[in-house]
């Protein structure tokens, strides 16, 4: 079988996450797996484990997640709970829990009631920005490595962890250089393929995902046909999607989704680790203060008008800068760092002429189906 | 036209639980006299006495949000809050106490910050400032974060960490907790400093400080003196007490009541007097009761002779600091944050004796059920209050699997008051019964204490 | 020229058969089980009814839950935009749509003559017609009455329970208490009006507001509606076929930006038939 490439070597990984983690465990290597956004990625490959984005699934009833959590909570945890009880994660040499959010918080603690692996740690994430916050950080950072090396047999030097920032900066420049074909119209690549792409690439190893991105860049900009041109060019902001069966659904009911401001899209990869010389400080710094998420409280200012352009106004250069003439909230039922911004973003778009779509959705593919009719009147609306 | 479901009220056991209900009224009426006289009120969270002490030394009155939320829905007002916060787009899947403050706010704000006539229990103040806590739940910093729509009034979040069981024992890990929270504690006074004009009172603090630590001394042997059986106290009366020990611990009157407080409770347990005079079944509550229908659990006790001997981990004060720790901490700062930081880990070394995570709601019921010699849970899950709902189930999975305690299920909510079905939680009593007496068997065979 | 628009609703199919000025007629009919069968079925009995030939209609456009299941349209519309196209043409002030249907419920904000903004309930009874009609079975009486009768009462009773199948019980409960009938239907029809005027909101009720769909023809629901809304709302003459009209409205437009070629060559290819989804023999 002729090894696949490019998009279509994406959306194969896309398709079983897994594999390529098991291929390496079998091979002798090891895995860590980590919650969201704030473990940096830099300590778990520096020290030769390949990170592997823990996430859940929409396909999946949620059978087992009962007898652990209730059921009003975020629908993202709950059913990486319900997978991870069915033995999906199991082969996990390293589990990196962080205080992202609520649900990120509670399923680290009780995944590690029940779920023991070789190396465990939750990250404490700080709330804020503030100078003792990244200090703090910092600290816990070096705490995390400390437990890495152990289950690692070796110690992380500092010229092993810049190394890595190298690395994943380089995978980081490359995902922007993507969206940036997207500035286009119609844009180079599909809402569904950036998908795949991107959760391709936080499931295989820093130097392969590199290796893959080249690829994909390099056929997205040399394919003769890409996307459609659709009126409706939309920004997602809010929880993450890590399917493309939502992707999909959008597109097919003629949205173009050129941009995004979610964990598994742009707030992953828009800003880089500074080189420092401590290498801890870098890391510290891009992970808790240049990382863009409503989780983070930024200190008020002094009226509302600044508070909101410095809480949001990052988002006016993805608008100009990609076209966007809509914006979909995607809000996953119960998250409450994203539901409580709705009024003021809304508000927020909507002063910019901006249609703005809220929508509260289940992470589950069974009710998709019933959102068509909101993404088609919204695309409806739109020019 | 009213719904007919009236305030059920508890008798409670204690004289002097019976009294503390003054406590809570005082609360509402100090913030608002304080913003009559123009002196500066705060709007904050439970902040486990980490931030609300400090702001209180600087003279400011406060107002609690989330205890106005239970009051609202108490009264049965707090529906056109939360419409009224649904109706400006916030998701109706949010804190129940939010959303009726979100509203609240939002008609403050449409009354030029006057409040309206119909505000239940006289309504809050427009405050100075917004105090929001990293402790417990996202909501408590992003609820008070939105409320930017309404007024242009600063939020200070406190920064309290959570460390994880095992990594609460990492050398140095405590100490940069620590560390970390008594920095932003003094950011925390340089902001008050600014915000008011004035500097810090540090002799006042020190002077709260030393009440303070006498009140909740005193709240921790009372804690102690229920482990005796009969229990000469139970939840009805702990909610009613806590009131003076979680929002008012440095106040003198506080200290005075506390000492009535033990005074009682020990001469029950001295004269074996248990708060339910047939004590049949010895129970534990996790986490928010009820405040609505608090008269069913005098049913339970009636009925079945059920005694909640101990509930609700986060209300109660921790075990004092060890006096030789205590001694060497000089700076007020690093000793509040030192025991407010106490009181979320102390049941690490639990935690990590049953392999458990995590710490926080969950750990200390570890240990409720063996020195309080528990028969059974009643978890009582709320649909709008996710950090007192998360970790229920697992709680439930524990206790059966380490201690043959089996729980009882009843759900609630903390505003939406329907929610909680009296005739069924009855019913579900009953049958518990039976399940209790049948672990009680298997534990004496299998060679528990209790 | 002449242009149809099909709205297949969850529990009722509508069509409109409109020339360039004016509606020549519509048709009504419960969806059934089987509303991919029937979408054809219904358009042929329209076409009786007009006298016409299928092939003489010039651009049909299919909205509706069902939209997508039907062979023969030339396009399918979200009924989102259809309704709101479907009220602007009757009131061209329309600033505010609340559709109160059989199965959802929707509030429509149109601004220029186009959605500015829209909510939909598609996921609760409790704030649908289907409220009703629960109720209404209940208390055995027909679903066209109660609206009626609910305006006999003097003091609605407290509905609490939110949620249908409670309320049902409630009903029951009410009764043994000896609350009269106009007393809890108005209750409850308060209740139903104060879930959508609590849906709604959150899109910012604007005059002029027009009320569409099944429930438009329930006076209680509408009353009790404008009370809370504060100002009186308008409601077509025939609440049911606003998104069917919307999409004989947009029939008309596609068809004049169709090059003329393409249009007679689709309309050759297209023939009125079910959608063939599943196996008949099945």
């Amino acid at each position: 079988m002729t090894k696949l490439k490019g998009l279509a070597r994406a959306a194969q990984i896309d398709k079983n996450r897994e594999e390529r983690a098991k291929e390496i465990k079998a091979e002798g290597g090891k895995v860590a797996g980590y919650f969201c956004c704030y473990p940096p990625l830099e300590l778990m490959t520096a020290l030769d484990y390949m990170p592997i984005r823990i996430l859940g699934d929409m396909n999946e009833p949620l059978t087992e997640a009962d007898s652990y959590l209730p059921t009003v909570m975020c629908c993202f945890y709950r059913s990486i709970m319900d997978v991870a009880m069915k033995g999906r994660y199991n082969y996990l040499d390293a589990f990196i829990g962080a205080h992202a959010c609520d649900g990120a918080e509670r399923v680290s603690y009780i995944w590690r009631s029940y779920l023991k692996s070789p190396c465990s740690f939750y990250l404490d994430v700080p709330h804020t920005n503030h100078a003792a916050a990244i200090e703090f950080f910092k600290k816990q950072l070096i705490l995390l490595n400390g437990e890495l090396e152990k289950t690692a047999g070796k110690t992380a030097t500092a010229a092993m962890i810049r190394e890595a920032v190298k690395l994943h900066n380089r995978q980081r420049a490359m995902v922007r250089q993507l969206y940036g074909l997207n500035r286009n119209d119609p844009p180079a690549l599909s809402g569904s393929e950036m998908v795949q792409v991107l959760v391709a690439v936080m499931c295989i190893p820093v130097k392969e995902g590199n290796a893959l991105l080249e690829e994909v860049i390099e056929e997205v900009r040399g394919r003769a046909k890409g996307p459609e041109k659709k009126k409706g060019r939309i920004l997602i902001w809010g929880s993450l999607i890590d399917d493309t069966a939502m992707t999909k659904l959008i597109e097919d009911c003629g949205l173009n989704i050129v941009i995004d401001d979610t964990a598994i899209g742009t707030r992953s990869f828009w800003v880089d680790v500074d080189e420092t010389d401590d290498p801890y400080e870098g890391l510290a710094i891009r992970y808790l203060d240049k990382i863009v998420c409503p989780r983070t409280f930024r200190d008020t200012k002094k009226t509302r008008r600044e508070d909101l352009d410095h809480r949001f106004g990052y988002m006016k250069e993805m608008i100009k800068g990609w076209g966007v003439n809509g914006v979909y909230f995607n809000i996953i039922r119960n998250c409450d760092p994203h539901g409580y911004e709705i009024p003021e973003l809304r508000d927020y778009f909507e002063q910019m002429n901006l249609p703005v779509l809220v929508v509260e959705q289940d992470y589950t593919t069974t009710a998709l189906e019933s959102l068509r009719t909101r993404f088609q009147a919204f695309a409806e609306s739109i020019g | 036209m009213e719904d007919k479901k009236k305030k059920k009220s508890s008798a409670k056991t204690l004289q002097t639980a019976r009294e503390a209900g003054n406590f809570g009224k005082k609360i509402l009426s100090s913030a608002r006299e304080a913003a009559d006289a123009g002196r500066p009120v705060v709007w904050a969270m439970v902040d486990w006495w980490l931030g609300t002490t400090i702001a209180k030394a600087m003279g400011m009155e406060i107002c609690y949000p989330e205890n106005y939320g239970a009051f609202c829905a108490a009264m049965r007002k707090a529906e056109p809050y939360l419409d009224y916060a649904e109706g400006d787009g916030i998701p109706n899947t949010t804190c129940g106490y939010a959303r009726n403050c979100i509203g609240y706010t939002r008609k403050l704000k449409e009354n030029n910050f006057v409040i309206p006539e119909d505000a239940p229990g006289g309504g809050m103040p427009k405050p100075l400032f917004l105090l929001a806590c990293g402790a417990a739940c996202d909501a408590r910093y992003k609820w008070f974060q939105s409320l930017g729509r309404y007024m242009d009034v600063p939020v200070w979040t406190l920064e309290f960490p959570q460390t994880g069981v095992m990594e609460y024992f990492m050398p140095g890990n405590k100490k940069d907790n620590i560390n970390f929270m008594v920095q932003e504690l003094r950011a925390f006074v340089s902001f008050l400093e600014k915000l008011l004009g004035k500097k810090m009172n540090w002799d006042n603090l020190e002077a709260k400080l030393d009440t303070f630590f006498k009140t909740h001394r005193l709240a921790y042997e009372v804690d102690l003196l229920r482990k005796a059986v009969p229990s000469p106290a139970v939840n009805t009366d702990f909610w009613a007490l806590m009131i003076p020990h979680l929002y008012m611990p440095d106040d003198p009157e506080a200290l005075e009541f506390y000492q009535r407080v033990y005074d009682e409770v020990k001469y029950k347990v001295d004269n074996k007097i248990g708060a339910v005079p047939n004590e049949k079944y010895r129970m534990i509550f996790s986490e928010l009761p009820p405040w609505h229908t608090l008269g069913v659990f005098d049913e339970y006790a009636e009925k079945y002779g059920v005694a909640f001997a101990m509930e609700s981990w986060n209300y109660h004060v921790p075990s004092p600091l060890p006096e030789d720790e205590k001694e060497k901490i000089h700076d007020p700062l690093e000793l509040i944050a030192t025991y407010s930081y106490h009181k979320f880990n102390e049941y690490a070394p639990v935690a990590l004796e049953h392999r458990m995570e995590p710490s926080l709601f969950t750990a200390p019921y570890l240990k409720y059920v063996k020195d309080y010699r528990i028969d059974g849970l009643f978890a009582h899950p709320l649909i709008s209050c996710r950090p007192a709902t998360y970790t229920l189930m697992h709680l439930r999975n524990l206790l059966m699997e380490k201690f043959k305690v089996p729980s009882v299920i009843v759900e609630g909510d903390i505003v939406d008051l329907r929610v909680f079905n009296e005739e069924e939680s009855h019913a579900k009593m009953e049958a518990f019964i039976e399940t209790m007496d049948h672990y009680r068997e298997i534990r004496k065979k299998e060679g528990f204490e209790w | 020229m002449l242009f149809a628009g099909i709205d297949i609703g969850s529990t009722i199919t509508k069509v409109v058969i409109r020339d360039e000025r004016s509606i020549i007629l519509y048709t009504i009919r419960p969806t059934g089980a089987e509303h991919r069968r029937l979408a054809h079925e219904v358009m042929k009995e329209s076409l009786e009814k007009a006298g016409l030939d299928f092939e003489q209609i010039d651009f049909i456009v299919a909205t509706g839950y069902g939209r997508i299941n039907v062979p023969f349209a030339d396009a399918q519309v979200s009924e989102i935009t259809c309704h709101m196209r479907g009220v602007s043409w009757l009131f061209p002030n329309v600033r505010t749509v609340i559709d109160i249907g059989g199965q959802d419920s929707k509030g429509i904000k149109v601004v220029d003559g186009k959605v500015r903004n829209f909510i939909m309930n598609d996921k609760c009874a409790a704030g649908t017609g289907r409220f009703l009609e629960i109720i209404a079975d209940t208390l055995g009486l027909k679903l066209e009455e109660i609206g009626d009768i609910s305006l006999r009462s003097r003091e609605p009773a407290g509905i609490s329970k939110t949620c249908a199948i409670f309320a049902e019980q409630e009903v029951l409960l009410r009764l043994s208490e000896g609350a009269s009938v106009p007393d809890i239907l108005a209750g409850l029809h308060k209740a139903l009006a104060d879930r959508i005027f609590a849906m709604v909101s959150k899109i910012r009720i604007e005059r002029d507001v027009v009320i569409t769909g099944g429930g438009a023809k329930n006076a209680g629901l509408r009353k009790w509606l404008e009370e809370r809304i504060g100002f009186p709302a308008v409601m077509p003459p025939e609440p049911l076929i606003t998104g069917a009209l919307g999409a004989s409205i947009l029939a008309q437009e596609m068809a004049a930006k169709s090059v003329e070629g393409d249009l007679a060559l689709k309309k050759r290819a297209r023939t009125m038939e079910a959608a063939t989804f599943f196996d008949d023999d099945q």
